[in-house]
Parts: structure tokens; sequence; C-alpha cells
């Protein structure tokens, strides 16, 4: 009995519960130091590439990356590997190699041109771990090599952020390159731009339909009449098809889908003043959302479809307001400056872009939706204007003229992206981003 | 009739030991199972901070001064006083009268040592009387210095205070700063992380060569890329400094918990 109980406290004491270590001390070590992510992307391997088409696709996707501020590249020149030995697929190499020398993420790829387009299979690696972080193979015709390095660059910022990047949308704005302002679409970068329009007359205030199938715009045509009008058209991007969807007495125009993609919310003056009116352009019925003595223009949906912002006359000076769908609780936004316009209601909800008038300029300003938070985005560098929102709500597009003629621009939030995407393209404005695809 | 009282006596016994052995076995086992249950919550480590919270600022210019702590504070001193001047300690006055009407041999020097005692005596208490005078002006100047400025920059001064009790000495203070500026100093994260309100935590077990030579997440961030970063910053701070001898046991066996970020 003795030698039991003996045994059973021995046991007891010995048990792992008895010296369960627990640590000494607790530290914080608090918010980090914020940086750039540090990615190596050594050259796709191909076992043809006579045009370059898979060289292209890495330089369009390391364009985009390093684009969106988040990334850096090494320099190839710091690269220790032995691509001719080492592999691109896990377990082929060793990711020691890139850790060492800095890089955080490693971007590998192995690929090859046929005679209909390229094929690569992409591998994005975790550097210190080795942790495989993302894998795809894409395909594609020689035409849309740039497509390709776009949707790489596109899904690595989704697989390390979780965010869309609006790597393969498209820009519609309007030009007069041919001497006639008329309607383009270009990709985000500025390239493959494809005029829409040959009106030979003055077209303006494009905007995207939610689906990217459509863009609606307004040009001075001639009614029946013979009268040259503000008319508002519908742009089908896959048929190439216009349809006229008003043509009232004076202004048509500013019109912007709704979130829905159901009706249009644009500015008309037909009772003799501009005011806001929804537009159904199915049975083009139109119904009038504000009335007041000034002028009403330049709608812009909040994401959720129920407010509009929007620029009014009313106060003497032309300022940012707000209001539900149905017109109801119009409230005034902005109360400095002598002329504000244009605003654009981000797609995430929490930002209004406008152009302001200062100091002898517009200069592109964003502020909370309850015009608190006032930032100004661009100073000292020529006019400013027409800000609209990429459909990530963190860049925007403007145009401006501080090289002389009017260019598109693109920055962020933030304030730390600048990058001009149009050169030598007549004077280029109106810009509108648009739906991620 | 007595063998039988004795045998049941030690029956007796033998059931109050059986009784007494199981309780406090029970006891040991509800300690340590309980121990693992509900684990003591470890010691964070927070620099102590005093600050005088007894009232707002208050709105007077010398509220208003920002003290600058790397100059030093001048000590004032009161004015010399001009009636008593200070006297060379020693240098005492001479001696010309009694010097003058010197007397014969024995009883001229025995008179002339007392006289001397005497005077040194008087000079003696004289000294002490003007140090002490001297003293009691400089504790009143200070006072009222410290009054002056502790009066005025209530509210807006700190100090770095002592510890809260007698469990963090200043060896493990200091060596746990160490490990945090070091760890800080390679704690960075991508815009696109920061931005997540990730938090993990993570012990680490260190060596006496102040190497990491162990890890363990408690608490994963649900990030994975988040995960990564902490884990590089490991790497990137160890080796650590040796552990003082008195930390390395438990640094070693209990490790230390680091929260990213708080």
């Amino acid at each position: 009995m003795k030698t039991k109980l003996i045994l059973l406290l021995a046991v007891l004491l010995s048990s792992p519960f008895a010296y369960a270590d627990k640590p000494l001390i607790s530290v914080a070590v608090g918010e980090a130091r914020v940086k750039k992510s540090i990615i190596a992307f050594p050259p796709v391997k191909a076992t043809s590439d006579p045009q370059g088409a898979i060289r292209q696709a890495r330089d369009v996707c390391i364009e985009d990356l390093a684009f969106s501020g988040l990334f850096d590249f090494l320099d190839p020149a710091a690269f220790l590997e032995d691509q001719n030995k080492a592999g691109v697929t896990p377990g082929s190499f060793k990711t020691s190699d890139w850790s060492s020398i800095g890089a955080e993420f490693v971007l590998k790829g192995q690929g090859k041109a046929t005679a209909s387009g390229v094929e690569m299979d992409m591998y994005l690696y975790q550097a210190a771990s080795g942790r495989q972080v993302f894998a795809k193979k894409y395909q594609a015709g020689f035409d849309a090599v740039r497509k390709v390095g776009h949707t790489l660059a596109n899904d690595i910022l989704f697989a390390l952020t979780g965010k869309k990047g609006p790597f393969t949308s498209k820009i519609a704005f309007v030009s007069d390159r041919t001497g006639k302002k008329e309607l383009y679409v270009m990709d985000y970068d500025g390239h493959n731009p494809l005029k829409l329009t040959a009106n030979h007359s003055l077209t303006m205030s494009p905007a995207w339909a939610p689906n990217g199938r459509k863009i609606v715009f307004s040009s001075v045509t001639k009614n029946r009449k013979n009268v040259r009008n503000h008319n508002l058209y519908a742009y089908d991007l896959n048929t190439g098809k216009v349809d006229l969807l008003s043509n009232k007495q004076g202004i048509n125009s500013g019109a912007v889908y709704s979130p829905d993609g159901d009706k249009l919310a644009v500015t008309m003056s037909f009772p003799g003043n501009a005011e806001i009116f929804l537009l159904d352009p199915a049975s083009k019925v139109a119904q009038r959302l504000t009335n007041a003595y000034g002028m009403d223009v330049d709608p812009s949906w909040s994401p959720d479809g129920k407010q509009l912002a929007f620029v009014s006359d009313r106060p003497g000076r032309p300022m940012i307001y707000k209001m539900g769908a149905d017109g109801s609780n119009v409230t005034r936004l902005t109360f400095a400056g002598q002329y504000n316009a244009t605003p654009s209601w981000s797609p995430a909800g929490n930002k209004i872009a406008f152009a302001g008038w200062d100091e002898g300029h517009f200069d592109i300003f964003i502020m909370n939706p309850d015009g608190s938070g006032l930032e100004r985005l661009t100073k000292g560098m020529g006019n400013n204007e027409d800000p609209d929102f990429a459909p990530d709500g963190y860049f925007l597009i403007y145009s401006s003229n501080r090289m002389g003629k009017k260019n598109l621009y693109i920055t962020n939030v933030d304030n730390t992206v600048h990058r001009r995407i149009t050169t030598n393209f007549g004077n280029c404005e109106s810009p509108r981003w648009g739906p991620a695809n | 009739m007595y063998q039988l009282a004795e045998g049941k006596q030690a029956n007796e016994e033998r059931r109050y030991l059986g009784f007494s052995l199981i309780a406090h076995t029970t006891l040991l086992v509800v300690l340590s199972i309980g121990g693992v249950i509900f684990p003591a919550k470890p010691l964070e480590f927070k620099s102590t901070v005093q600050v005088d919270l007894v009232a707002l600022p208050d709105q007077t210019k010398v509220a208003n001064q920002v003290i600058d702590p790397t100059v030093p504070v001048k000590e004032i001193a009161p004015e010399p006083d001009a009636a008593e001047p200070d006297e060379p300690e020693d240098a005492p006055e001479p001696l010309k009268k009694e010097v003058a009407k010197a007397k014969p041999a024995k009883d001229a020097a025995k008179e002339a040592k007392s006289a001397l005692d005497k005077l040194k005596a008087e000079i003696e208490k004289e000294r002490k009387a003007k140090n002490q005078t001297l003293a009691d002006k400089k504790k009143q100047a200070a006072k009222e210095f410290e009054e002056r400025y502790r009066t005025a920059l209530k509210g807006n001064q700190t100090n770095q205070g002592s510890s809260t009790d007698g469990v963090m000495e200043t060896v493990t203070n200091a060596y746990v700063a160490h490990i945090a500026e070091r760890i800080r100093s390679n704690w960075s994260l991508p815009t696109w992380l920061r931005q997540g309100g990730y938090r993990a935590k993570v012990i680490i077990y260190i060596d006496s060569r102040g190497q990491i030579y162990k890890h363990l997440f408690t608490q994963r961030s649900g990030n994975e890329n988040f995960d990564d970063y902490v884990l590089s910053t490991l790497k990137k701070s160890s080796p650590l400094a040796p552990p003082p001898a008195e930390l390395a046991k438990d640094l070693q066996r209990g490790g230390m918990e680091l929260l990213f970020p708080l």
C-alpha cells in the first residue's frame, strides 16, 4: 500500500503538468514600419520565344505591380541563382538563394511560344519559408500578350492582398487628335487606344455601364428639325451599335449608370434650367430629381445606389452636394473654394473626388462622403480636372494640361503615385475608368 | 482485550493516514491541472512611467515652456552675504597681541597654547554656524526652485518611475528592453498587410548564447503572409544578446512571449 502511494506521488510530481513552463515575460512589439514588398522575378524560362512575347508579358506584369506602389523588384544583377540549373516548380530550387539577397517573394515561370500564341506556368513563393503562394497557367494569342501580363499582375495582387487589381480594366475618354472630339477606349496604362465614334462633332461625358458592355456619351448632333443639340447616346462595345437615349431640347449630358445598371442619372435642361433626372434607358422615361433655381449637374452614384453626389450653383457658386436617389435630403458638402465640379464617388464608398478652383487653377481634391477630411492631390501643375476612381477605389484618373496639351494622369488616394498615361494623343479629357474584368 | 483495543487503534491510524494521503494527492492534482487549464497570464513588459496628473497645465507662460531634458539644470545658489564675507578656513587671524606680550618659557607656552585652543574653538564654532546658515539657505533656495517649477509644470512632466514590484529587477528590465528594441528594429510590413489589422503571438526560446532556438505560435494571425513576416523578423533579430545568468534558465525553458503588434 505504502509503495503504491509513493509511486503515485512520484508519477504526479514528474508529470508534464507539474512542470508546465510558461513564458516569463510578455512584450508588445508595436506597430510595424511600412515598406514595399520586395519581389524577385527572374526571366521566365522559355523553350521558344522568337517574338519575345513571353518576355513582354513579364515586363508588363513588372510595370503593373511596380506602378501599384506596393512592390519593388530586385535588380537581376543581384541574383545568385544559376538559372540554367535551377527549376521553377516547388523543391526544384533553393529559396535561400532568394531570401539571402533580400527577396521576400520569388516569382518564377516557364513557358513557350507556339504557332497560336503563348503558354506560361507561373509560380509565386514566399522566399524565406519557400511556401507556394500561387500557381497558375496562362494561355493567349499573340494579340493578347499584354493582357496576360496584366492578368498575372492582377492575380499576384489578389493572392497577396486579397484585392482585385485594376490592371485589365479599360479607360474611356474623349480626344481631339483628329480635330474633332471623339470617344476612345484604351488599356488602363494607355496602350491599345481604340476610336469608337466618328461623329465629326463635339463628343463629351462618357460613362461605363457596370457590366462594361456599353458606354453612354453625349454628342452635339442635328435633330430632325436640323437643330444642333446635346443628345445622349449609348455605344454597345460588342456590336458597335449606337442607340439614341435622349434628344430632349437642350442639354442631355453627364449621364451615369446606377450601380445596378437599370437607370441613368443625367443632366437635362429642357425645363429651362439644368436639372438632374433619372432616365430609364429602356423606356426612355425621365423622372426629375432636382428642382432648384440654380443649375444642378454632374451626378455621381454612391456604390450602394442610394445616394447621388452632384454640383449645384444654388449658393451662388458651384459647390458639391449629395442627395438621396429619389432627390430627397439634399446636403451641401463643400463650402471652400470658388468653383467645385465633377464629383466622383469612390467604388469603395469612402471618398468623393472632385475638381476645385483654387489659386487660379483647377486641382484634384478628395473628401469623405460627409464633406469632412478634405485633401488635395494636385498643386501647382496646371489645371487638373475630371477625376474618376478606378474600380478598386484606390487609384484615380484625371486630365491635366500641366505639359501644355491636356493629357491623362493617374494618382492614388495616398498621393504617392503619379503617372502620365497618354502622350501625343491630342487633348485628352473626361476620362472614365471602366469596371474590373 | 488490550490487544484487541491496540489493533483497533492501529487500524484507525492507518485509516487516517490513508485519508490524509488521498486528500493531499487530490489537492496536488487539482493544483497541477488547474494551472494548465487556467494558465496564469504572463507578465507584460511595459516601461513604467509616472505621470503627474494633479491638474491640467496652467495657462502661464512658464507652463508652456518646453524643458529640454538634455540641458543641465543650473543650480540656484543663494547670493553671497556681503556683510559676512567668507574667510579662508585655514587662515586664522595672527595673534599679534599675545605674541608681543610673551612670558617666560613654560608658562608662556602653556598660556599661548590655551589661548590658541580657545581661539581655534571659537573660529570652528563660527565656521560651523556659517556653514549651517549656508546649507539652510541652499536648502531653502532648492526648495523654492523645486516649488516654482513643480507648480508651473504640473501635468507636463514625466519621470521614469520605478519598478512597480520586486519581480522586475533591473537586469531583467534591461535585457527585455534590449530584446524589444532589437525585434522592433526588424519589424516591418508592406502597406497591404499593415492595413489588415492582423495580430499574432509567438513564444521565443532563447539559449545561453542569445540564439532564438525555438518559437511557438500561441496565436496565429489568420494570414500566412503576416505570420511569415513575423518569422522573418525573428530570423533577422537572432542572435540576441546572451541573457543574463538570472534569466537564462527561464528564457530557455519558459521563453518570452512576443505580441505582434500589441
